[in-house]
């Protein structure tokens, strides 16, 4: 899930700030576009972007197949509420939107874009914050996803073998439980390995501390 | 105060197990559920979840990673979606509104909800705060962002979402019944 | 007396747990290479191997390792006590083994490159280097184990303690987690329900609702607990 995430291509180079920062220009910028054959021009130089980009044309109808049916249901239901002449602008804007938002996402790589995520919300640790802590909650969370997923299985296994398969309840109970049941074993086997949540200058570790991220000191 | 410090750690730890809880039900296929005949995903049952059980700071943190991630590019929404693209797509705002959700069923579960001695008044409670946030607050950011979006009016917009009102009421019933039940055998789990 | 060198010292410990007694009036000096814990369950030894690292801190009495108390103390005390988990699978907190591995060096402060360093040396000590790359959860029982003590040796502790590691293994990889703790040149604390690994030990210590029983050598130590099952 995380591996095959290795990306290619002219626009992986460009860092993850800048592509962000160009898609969030053109969110707003095809909103200023009234006129139908500018928008048509917006989402053929989309298009040119994407093949810049070498994204690949099937690997991007795969990431939008989903969008192109809600696409269709705005054009159909534009098209008899408004004015079909709307209708078309209304999905042209939505088509450059997304092809221009894939081809950022499948050129840029995942730790790149959490990095930038992690780096935006620094400012936030005056707050209470800890970028430290966000971090380790992120990676975290990735590693147990799947973790819980097998678990989910498991329990509705078990579940279905009593006859219960189809209660939300009985497989959804069970699982939270075993999560938290996890969680404080989870945290004790963290502690262990000397994180450093919550404190900062109880214990001096000489010099080698200057060297860690920068960390605050107040909880999530 | 090394007791302070596990309990933070654990803050930490819950707020990620949720997080992917909430992920990992996406990628479940939809359960049926009984009365109804239309399947409907489990994911924004899982941000319920994290709201009424964790509280607002570590709920509203759990659904903010799922969706940091999901914006991040990890196919973890419902149907291996996930991308700039849901952001931006029509349905942008019913995922950016996980997050008050989560945060106002926290608010109203460990507030108001919870301290609630009588079992059925404590039920009622707990099922307002979660359809109040789970519903009301998602619809709040969905149904003007799809309207903005695609360019429908706000009504259209308001009564397609109107599709999704059973299924999502459902929702509301199963999250009540588990978060009292799960309360009840982990009476700390709010820090209260 | 001697004691007072000794590198982890319980002295009249007691740890209450919401208004009950886990473990009462505990005096020990742990110095020996091999040290088994063992008991019934819910005899009080998870909470005895826990109060070693600062897991768990005692309600009375104190609790120092190398003379450092463990409540003022907890991450000096940590590095020098490593923690094998019963349950592999809570131990491993990222996603990917080698960014596990680097997660307690991170902790410790080190640069990346010192870090890159030695996770991969560590790796390499238990032939674990071809799963440096592979993602966690897709791990074999076996191989989470392997891992969680790859990254637990790769931040060097003096003791290492193991709360009943073998539990989740089938018979190989029990041995094959055997060999490593007895090839290992750090102190071992083993808290098993495996009697059979036992028997080398230097020390074997018997735990009963809460209370040190008996402390001697390992096959007195089982023919008294076997008395104590019967």
């Amino acid at each position: 899930m995380i591996g095959g995430s290795t990306k290619n291509g002219p626009l992986a180079r460009v860092p993850a700030g800048y592509k962000f920062a160009f898609l969030f220009a053109a969110g707003i910028g095809v909103y200023l576009l009234r006129d139908t054959g500018a928008q048509l021009a917006a989402l053929a130089a989309a298009l040119v972007i994407a093949g810049f980009a070498r994204v690949g044309a099937a690997r991007l109808l795969r990431a939008m197949s989903g969008l192109l049916i809600i696409a269709a249901v705005v054009f159909v239901t534009m098209a008899l509420a408004m004015s079909p002449s709307e209708a078309v602008t209304a999905t042209l804007r939505l088509l450059t939107l997304c092809v221009l938002a894939y081809t950022v996402t499948l050129t840029t790589g995942f730790s790149e874009t959490l990095d930038l995520f992690e780096r935006l919300l620094r400012p936030f640790r005056h707050v209470g914050l800890n970028p430290a802590q966000v971090s380790l909650a992120l990676s975290m969370t990735l590693r147990f996803i799947p973790e819980i997923r097998t678990k989910y299985f498991e329990i509705r296994e078990a579940q279905h073998a009593r006859g219960l398969g189809n209660s939300p309840m009985a497989v959804l109970v069970p699982l939270i439980v075993r999560t938290l049941e996890s969680a404080s074993e989870v945290a004790s086997a963290i502690d262990a390995r000397c994180y450093d949540s919550a404190e900062r200058g109880t214990e001096r570790d000489g010099p080698r501390r200057a060297l860690r991220a920068p960390n605050g000191s107040d909880p999530i | 105060m090394s007791q302070q410090r596990t309990d933070t750690t654990q803050s930490t730890v819950l707020t990620a197990v949720f997080a992917a809880l909430i992920a990992a039900l996406g990628l479940v296929p939809a359960i049926a559920i009984g009365i109804l005949p239309v399947p409907i995903t489990v994911q924004t049952l899982g941000v319920m979840l994290a709201g009424a059980l964790l509280g607002p700071l570590r709920g509203g943190l759990a659904a903010t990673v799922v969706v940091v991630l999901s914006i991040a590019g990890m196919p973890i929404l419902a149907g291996g979606r996930g991308g700039m693209g849901v952001l931006l797509g029509p349905t942008g705002g019913y995922l950016i509104g996980w997050i008050p959700a989560a945060i106002v069923i926290g608010l109203l579960v460990k507030y108001w909800a919870i301290r609630f001695e009588r079992q059925a008044v404590r039920y009622l409670a707990v099922g307002a705060s979660v359809f109040t946030g789970g519903v009301l607050v998602i619809y709040l950011f969905g149904v003007p962002w799809t309207a903005v979006v695609t360019g429908l009016p706000l009504a259209t917009s308001a009564i397609g979402s109107l599709a999704f009102l059973p299924g999502d009421l459902v929702k509301v019933v199963v999250a009540t019944l588990i978060a009292v039940n799960v309360h009840r055998s982990y009476r700390r789990l709010l820090g209260a | 007396m001697s004691d007072a060198n000794a590198r982890i010292r319980l002295s009249e410990v007691t740890v209450e747990r919401d208004g009950k007694t886990v473990l009462k009036d505990i005096d020990l000096s742990l110095d020996e290479h091999r040290i088994a814990v063992i008991g019934l369950n819910g005899s009080g030894k998870s909470t005895l191997v826990r109060l070693l690292n600062a897991l768990v801190l005692p309600t009375r009495g104190t609790v120092t390792v190398d003379g450092y108390p463990t409540d003022k103390h907890a991450k000096k005390v940590r590095r020098k006590v490593g923690f094998v988990f019963q349950n592999p699978e809570n131990q491993i907190v990222m996603p990917v083994v080698s960014e596990d591995i680097a997660f307690g060096l991170k902790n410790l402060g080190l640069g990346r490159a010192e870090t890159a360093v030695a996770v991969e040396k560590a790796l390499a000590e238990l032939e674990l280097s071809h799963l440096a790359d592979r993602e966690s959860y897709a791990l074999s029982g076996g191989e989470k184990q392997m891992v969680a003590l790859a990254s637990v040796l790769v931040m060097e502790p003096e003791t290492i303690v193991f709360d009943e590691p073998s539990t989740m293994l089938d018979l190989r990889n029990k041995r094959r987690l055997q060999q490593r703790i007895d090839a290992l040149t750090q102190r071992a604390i083993v808290v098993t329900h495996d009697l059979d690994l036992i028997t080398g030990y230097d020390r074997a210590i018997v735990l009963h609702e809460g209370a040190l029983v008996f402390d001697g050598d390992p096959p007195s130590a089982i023919s008294f607990y076997e008395d104590l099952c019967r």
